[in-house]
C-alpha cells in the first residue's frame, strides 16, 4: 500500500533504502535528499521555489545538487 | 494552545447518549447532551443563564431540561421556555445549542462558526458501523494536551518501547516509513510494511497465527481528531492477490478520536474493528482488553510528558529524526488548520 495517495498535491518522503537519508518528491515532481525530516519538509513546502542546496550530505555517486523531474501525470 | 475550532470533533458514542444528561467539556466548552424522545442527539451549552449551573447536573423532562438550582427550563434548541415565579421569559434567556451530527457510532459536535458546520467535513469511519467487522471500544480521558496524543500516534515506533509484551516488537522500530501528504484534502499517511516481523501477543492470540507475519501498518490520519490505522496481519509469504483480494489476510481498523477537552486535557476515543473470528466473544473481550492496557500505556506516558513539558520554559529545543517525519507534517497541519487554512472532503482510503 505504499503511494496511497493520488491527488494532485501529494508529497512523499520516503527513506532512502539502506541509508539514514530522506528522499522527498514534491507533487510538482522535483525530487531532493535530506537527511532530517524538518529540512526535507523545509525543501518540499518551499514550492515552487525550491531552495538547490536543501541540507543533505554530500555521498560520494550521488548528485549534489537536488534533481529535477518531469510533472508526474496525476490521476 | 490554539484550538482548531471549525471543524467536527467526537463528543461521544452514539450509545452514551440517551435519555439521560451526559457531561462533556470540548475545546474548553461545557456540554450537556442528551438525546430527544425522537432520537436525536442534542449538544447544549452546559451552564443555565442565570447562575451557571451544570445543566448536565440537572433533570431531562421530556426534550427539556429543567436547571437543578431554580428550574429555568430549556428547548433542545437552547431556548428558555420557562423560568420561575413569572410569566415573561427575558429575551436573552437561552444557552448555546451546537450542530451534531450521529456517524459511525459516534456523536460529532461542532463548537465553531455555526454557520460553517458542514456535515460533509464528517471524516468517515465506515467499520464501526459495518456488519463485515466486529468493534471492540472505549474511551480514556487523558491529563495531557491533544497535540502529544497525535504525536504519540503518528510514530509508531514507539510500540516497539512502550507496548512490548502487547503490540511492540523490534521490527516496528526498525523498518522505514513512507509519509505522504495531501495538503489540499488535509490527509496525512504514513505506511510501514514489514515483510517478516515477529507477531506480538495482540495478533497471536485473535488470529491464531503461529510464527512470523506480514504486517502492515498505513496510518491515516485526518486533522485535527479522527485518526485511522489500517492494519493487517497475515502468515509470513501471504500477500494479497494482484486483483487486491486478500482472503489470507487478517485485517483490523483501530480508529482514534482524538478530541481537545480543555487546553491540557483529552478525550482519547478508541476503537479496533475486525474482519475475523466476528462471532468469537473470547477474541472480542481480549482486543478490548489488550487495546485498553496499550491505550492506558500511552495515557500514563502522555500524562507524565505533560507535566514535564508544562513545567518547561518556553523554547526549550526538541530533537526530531526520520521516524518524525509524519509527526511533524500533523503538527504543520494542525497550526494550518487553526489559522483557518480551508479543506475539502475526502473519501476514506482504507
Amino acid at each position: 500500500m505504499n503511494g496511497m495517495l493520488a491527488g494532485g498535491t501529494v508529497n512523499r518522503i520516503t527513506w532512502l533504502p539502506g541509508t539514514d537519508l530522506l528522499v522527498g518528491t514534491c507533487h510538482c515532481g522535483a525530487v531532493a535528499e535530506a537527511d532530517g525530516p524538518a529540512a526535507m519538509w523545509d525543501w518540499l513546502l518551499a514550492h515552487p521555489e525550491h531552495p538547490e542546496h536543501p541540507e543533505r550530505p554530500e555521498r560520494p555517486g550521488r548528485p549534489a545538487h537536488p534533481r529535477r523531474q518531469e510533472r508526474a501525470e496525476q490521476t | 494552545m490554539n484550538f482548531v475550532r471549525n471543524q467536527w470533533y467526537v463528543a461521544a458514542y452514539s450509545t452514551e447518549v440517551g435519555r439521560g444528561l451526559v457531561s462533556r467539556t470540548i475545546l474548553g466548552e461545557p456540554l450537556a447532551l442528551y438525546r430527544t424522545g425522537g432520537g436525536r442527539a442534542v449538544a447544549l451549552a452546559d451552564r443555565c443563564v442565570h447562575r451557571h449551573f451544570p445543566l448536565s447536573e440537572s433533570q431531562l423532562a421530556g426534550d427539556t431540561i429543567i436547571c437543578g438550582y431554580h428550574g429555568f427550563t430549556y428547548g433542545a434548541d437552547g431556548q428558555c421556555v420557562a423560568v420561575p415565579g413569572q410569566q415573561r421569559i427575558p429575551r436573552t434567556a437561552r444557552v448555546a445549542a451546537y450542530p451534531v451530527a450521529e456517524r459511525d457510532s459516534f456523536v460529532w459536535v461542532w463548537i465553531g462558526d455555526q454557520d460553517r458546520a458542514d456535515e460533509s467535513l464528517i471524516p468517515s469511519a465506515p467499520w464501526l458501523a459495518d456488519d463485515g467487522y466486529t468493534t471492540v471500544c472505549g474511551m480514556e480521558p487523558l491529563a495531557a494536551r491533544y497535540s502529544l496524543l497525535v504525536d504519540n500516534l503518528m510514530d509508531l515506533s514507539h510500540e516497539t518501547y512502550l507496548h512490548g509484551g502487547y503490540i511492540g516488537t523490534p521490527e516496528v522500530a526498525d523498518t522505514p516509513v513512507t509519509t505522504e501528504v495531501d495538503e489540499e484534502r488535509g490527509v496525512i499517511y504514513v505506511s510501514r510494511h514489514m515483510d517478516d516481523a515477529a507477531c506480538p501477543p495482540f495478533y497471536a492470540k485473535s488470529t491464531g497465527i503461529a510464527g512470523r507475519i506480514v504486517r502492515w501498518q498505513d496510518i491515516e490520519y485526518r486533522p485535527p481528531c479522527l485518526y485511522l490505522l489500517h492494519s493487517r496481519v497475515a502468515p509470513a509469504g501471504v500477500l494479497p492477490g494482484p486483483d487486491g483480494s486478500d482472503p489470507g489476510g487478517f485485517h483490523v481498523e483501530v480508529v482514534y478520536a482524538i478530541t481537545p477537552s480543555t487546553e491540557d486535557t483529552t478525550y482519547d476515543f478508541w476503537a479496533v474493528a475486525r474482519d475475523f473470528a466476528q462471532s468469537d466473544q473470547g477474541v472480542s473481550e481480549f482486543l478490548h482488553d489488550s487495546n485498553r492496557t496499550v491505550v492506558l500505556q500511552d495515557v500514563a506516558a502522555l500524562n507524565i510528558l505533560e507535566r514535564v513539558i508544562a513545567a518547561e520554559p518556553e523554547g526549550i529545543q526538541e530533537l526530531s529524526i526520520n521516524i518524525d517525519t509524519g509527526g511533524l507534517a500533523a503538527r504543520r497541519m494542525l497550526r494550518q488548520l487553526a489559522e483557518g487554512a480551508p479543506r475539502v472532503p475526502a473519501p476514506v482510503l482504507g
